[in-house]
């Protein structure tokens, strides 16, 4: 009887631990799902470590972000919104063999102004 | 025979003569400016020297003409440099950049000149001592990240 109790306590314990762990990783700045999914669907396949372009990757490789100093990462919001605004990413080339992948007003508007709220979070948080 | 050929060499004088007067306007704001970046930024001098000698013809509101600037069609290639280059960047209105703006500029002149974008190709050949070596390259990098990060805490 004994042996239970202590036994539910340590696995009480550990989901308590486990459950901080959880919330302390998500103190890093994140992004939100929806807009995480458009950014997969219409930018990863050239803008992460398997893209086959290297400008691209040079430009802005989303699997480095963390490793990108605070300045850069407000200089690459910024031109994420200002490529986007002006419909030049994704490119054309892309989207005549991935039509899909096109963003509708309204994805653009979503990725623009969460650029903008990132960058201000990162200038007032730091 | 002879004769068409003195008939071309007319025509082709003529038209360089011709096309000399279409002049593009000049680039060529005078006097100090406060919002230019010297002014708005803590810039050493000389590397703010540096700048204007390597960038200021194209990314400024005055540009230092070469003798043959003045002619067509070098001074066509050069008006279209100097608009698209202002377009991009000028240094004489950084002062009214938003401070996002100011960060993103900084950050990036510091990439374009240590990968060699910048100055263009064709700017150095005819401005060698626009070049920037190794020691200024370091030195412009390491000013633009501490002002960078200046901005990012103001």
């Amino acid at each position: 009887m004994k042996i239970k109790g202590i036994f539910i306590l340590l696995v009480g314990a550990a989901l308590v631990l486990f459950q901080s762990f959880l919330l302390n990783r998500k103190a890093s700045p994140e992004i939100p799902e929806e807009v995480q999914k458009v950014l997969v669907s219409s930018c990863y396949d050239c803008h992460t470590s398997a893209g086959q372009n290297e400008d691209a990757k040079k430009a802005l490789n989303f699997e480095e972000w963390d490793d990108y100093r605070l300045t850069k990462q407000v200089t690459v919001l910024g031109n994420m919104a200002k490529v986007i605004e002006e419909d030049k990413m994704p490119p054309g080339k892309y989207l005549e063999f991935k039509p899909d992948r096109k963003l509708s007003e309204e994805q653009k508007e979503l990725i623009i102004d969460w650029t903008d709220e990132a960058a201000d979070a990162l200038m007032e948080g730091n | 025979m002879k004769k068409w050929g003195r008939f071309i060499l007319f025509i082709l004088l003529a038209a360089a003569v011709a096309i000399q007067f279409y002049r593009p306007e000049r680039n060529l704001e005078e006097g100090e400016n406060p919002a230019d970046m010297v002014n708005t930024l803590d810039v050493p001098q000389h590397l703010a020297l540096k700048l204007e000698g390597s960038c200021y013809d194209c990314h400024s509101d005055h540009t230092e003409y070469p003798w043959y600037s003045q002619v067509a069609p070098v001074s066509w290639v050069l008006a279209k440099h100097i608009r698209e280059g202002k377009l991009e960047l000028n240094f004489s209105q950084f002062g009214n950049l938003e401070r996002r703006e100011m960060i993103g500029i900084l950050t990036e002149i510091c990439e374009v000149v240590e990968d060699g974008s910048m100055p263009l190709p064709g700017y150095l050949a005819m401005h060698k001592e626009a070049i920037f070596n190794e020691e200024e390259m370091q030195e412009l990098c390491e000013w633009a990240e501490m002002e960078a990060l200046k901005l990012l805490r103001d």
